[in-house]
């Protein structure tokens, strides 16, 4: 690519350039000319990203962990570009490199600037400028570092497109230095972070949806984007459906009994968002989402139940695997009795048909503390500002025993109601 | 003989209770109506006569599919059949196809499907609900014709072949991974064993944490109980008169009560 612009000495027959040098004036004196070798082409043949996270693996076909770290160079010339994934409000910086022809051009300055109209998933065209100014350029290949100089996104947003690079030269005009092809900026709040357990691992997939997720929640606030994720779920259930393919597990999203774990934990659970999940699943699929896309704040999947020893609200973490009353019984007069949370009205006597009222363990939620704030989400089944009114989601603490009714029916007693919530 | 009776005989009836019907169809009963029920302990018992009592009632069904809740109902099937089951045992795996019929809830019957099956040398009928199944090995286990000192190593033999292989911390020392029965001194017809008859099994930690077995109608059988799991807490109890309508799930799939 030739230069276009300004207005170079003029050159010799071998391309070199005259330049009157200091000495003698002209009455007779010598005069020292030399030529200087024309830069006749600049094209960029790399870009290296030196802002990003470079945490991201290259599986973009499935929700697994697996894959390798997108490799360095993003881009060379030929090849469309890595995705990266950066940091919202951080300057984003590049390392060009150019080759500059003939390889033994003389040395000039040049400005370099990269013209990036980027495109939104929604086909919004979003226009930023990377530069480089005062960069020496000689014959052979260049290196130079150029930052975004316009304002850098401040939400988190998927970008994509091409970026045209030009260098105005002071000496040898302007060069077309060509474009970088098919960049795809996943704009993060910050740096991602791993989810904890069956969630981990940060790819071009999860990343992906994770940024596109986060977006249309269309706020920067922890507890709205966590409070937009979980209602993506229309309620919950615990019912498998054959929609979703077994080897999810679904709706729990994680082995038990027999079954082998995904390795995808909770992710798949939006692309089967119509056949929805199990509360606990679709918090750690909120989690890992906004884990993904680093958004501020602590984090936990935890479980909230009564004790009924005393009544008091406990709380425990889900991924340790914190049971609630799980295992809390007790055995009266030859019968086990079974402590539990019941989600309707019940009375001390009343046998309870299987399904009929609802019995619970512990609530499972996404507890979030962010900006001096703490709420618990309960993956659709309420919010709450404390443990405490997170119990009142129930309407009993109990206890119950099973009986079989001649006919074979397997029922519930309520055998005694320790504590009601209102 | 009636069903009532039937329990009477077999293990007594403990109770007596008089509840209500709902004024919906809530479930929910009082204790203060007349209507009586009687309630037993030996739900073991109970689910065996109430098979004998849906003996007079099957309809093919080649493809559980066309159940109302058919895709569903046989998901669970094949679920809980693989993880109860060997490969040999396995009514899915079965060659030929295993002749399955449905039979319907009744007032005191639930919903069950049994399957009809073989594998050299057995021949099998699996009877399967939303709580249970029961694999009776109707021929090739033969253990009354054996001498009564030989028959608990039958019992044993037979188990490891169509059972799964007991997890380690149930099978104790054995490293053959036996299934723990507890066996009574005789085995004749009519004989119950279990791994551990103190587990509850919708309480008990996971399926294999009890596993009975017994004889019955001259054939041994395994019975198995499908321990449902939810990491959400909440404690999966179905409707066994509504397994095959998908109703026994509606409880478990509605967004919650608040």
């Amino acid at each position: 690519m030739s230069g276009d612009g300004g207005t170079p000495p003029v050159a010799n027959p071998s391309g070199r350039s005259s330049t009157r040098v200091a000495g003698p004036s002209r009455s007779g004196a010598t005069v020292h000319v030399k030529y200087r070798k024309k830069i006749t082409q600049i094209q960029l043949t790399k870009l290296t990203y030196k802002s990003d996270h470079h945490l991201m693996l290259d599986n973009h076909v499935d929700w697994l962990p697996t894959g390798s770290l997108y490799t360095k160079p993003e881009w060379t010339i030929g090849t469309s570009c890595n995705p990266v994934s950066h940091s919202m409000n951080q300057v984003i910086t590049l390392d060009l490199e150019f080759d500059v022809q003939p390889p033994d051009a003389d040395p000039d300055i040049g400005d370099i600037i990269g013209k990036a109209p980027l495109k939104t998933p929604d086909s919004t065209t979003l226009y930023y400028t990377f530069a480089a100014t005062y960069q020496k350029f000689k014959g052979g290949t260049v290196q130079v570092t150029a930052t975004l100089r316009t304002v850098a996104p401040d939400h988190v947003i998927r970008l994509t497109g091409d970026i045209a690079w030009s260098v105005t030269t002071r000496e040898n005009g302007s060069f077309d230095a060509g474009s970088s092809t098919g960049h795809d900026h996943f704009i993060t709040m910050s740096t991602p972070v791993n989810a904890p357990t069956r969630e981990a691992g940060i790819t071009q997939r999860r990343m992906r949806m994770s940024v596109t997720r986060v977006a249309e929640a269309n706020s920067n606030d922890p507890h709205a984007i966590a409070k937009y994720l979980q209602n993506r779920f229309h309620g919950y259930t615990l019912k498998t459906d054959p929609a979703v393919p077994a080897k999810y597990n679904h709706p729990q999203y994680f082995a038990h009994q027999g079954q082998t774990e995904s390795g995808a934990g909770a992710w798949p659970a939006i692309e089967f968002v119509d056949q929805t999940a199990e509360c606990q699943a679709i918090i750690r699929w909120v989690r890992a989402v906004m884990l993904q896309v680093g958004c501020p704040g602590t984090m936990s999947v935890v479980v909230v139940w009564a004790d009924p020893s005393d009544g008091k609200v406990k709380e425990g973490d889900w991924d340790a695997g914190v049971g609630g009353l799980l295992s809390v019984q007790k055995t009266v007069n030859g019968k086990v009795w079974q402590a539990t949370l019941a989600d309707d009205n019940v009375e001390e006597g009343d046998l309870i048909e299987y399904g009929s009222v609802g019995f619970n363990n512990f609530e499972a939620c996404l507890k979030l503390t962010y900006g001096g704030k703490t709420m618990y989400y309960g993956g659709g089944a309420g919010d709450y500002e404390t443990k405490e009114k997170v119990i009142t989601a129930f309407t009993a603490l109990i206890w119950y025993s099973w009986v079989t009714t001649s006919d074979a029916k397997r029922m519930v007693r309520i055998e005694k109601v320790v504590k009601t919530y209102d | 003989m009636t069903g009532a009776s039937i329990v009477a005989s077999f293990c007594g009836i403990l109770a007596l209770a008089a509840i209500s019907q709902p004024p919906q169809t809530s479930g929910r009963k009082s204790m203060s109506n007349s209507s009586p029920v009687e309630l037993t302990d030996d739900f073991i018992g109970a689910w065996l006569n109430m098979i004998d009592r849906a003996q007079t009632s099957w309809t093919p069904q080649p493809d559980l599919k066309a159940l109302p809740d058919g895709a569903a109902v046989q998901q669970d099937s094949e679920k809980w059949c693989g993880i109860f089951f060997s490969p040999q045992a396995n009514p899915r795996a079965a060659n030929p196809v295993a002749l399955i019929a449905t039979h319907n809830a009744t007032a005191d019957t639930a919903d069950i499907i049994r399957y009809d099956y073989a594998a050299t040398p057995f021949r099998f009928r699996l009877y399967e609900t939303v709580d249970f199944a029961l694999l009776s090995i109707e021929e090739g286990a033969d253990i009354l014709s054996l001498s009564p000192e030989k028959r608990v190593s039958a019992v044993q033999a037979v188990a490891a072949q169509v059972l799964q292989p007991a997890p380690p911390h149930n099978a104790g020392a054995s490293s053959e991974r036996l299934w723990p029965f507890a066996f009574p001194k005789a085995i004749e017809d009519g004989a119950r064993f279990s791994t551990d008859e103190s587990q509850i099994p919708e309480a008990m930690p996971t399926w294999a944490s009890r596993v009975d077995g017994g004889l019955r109608h001259g054939h041994l059988y395994f019975l198995c109980f499908k321990k449902r799991e939810s990491g959400d807490g909440r404690v999966i109890l179905l409707n066994s008169h509504h397994w095959f309508d998908g109703a026994a799930w509606a409880p478990y799939r509605q967004p919650k009560r608040r």
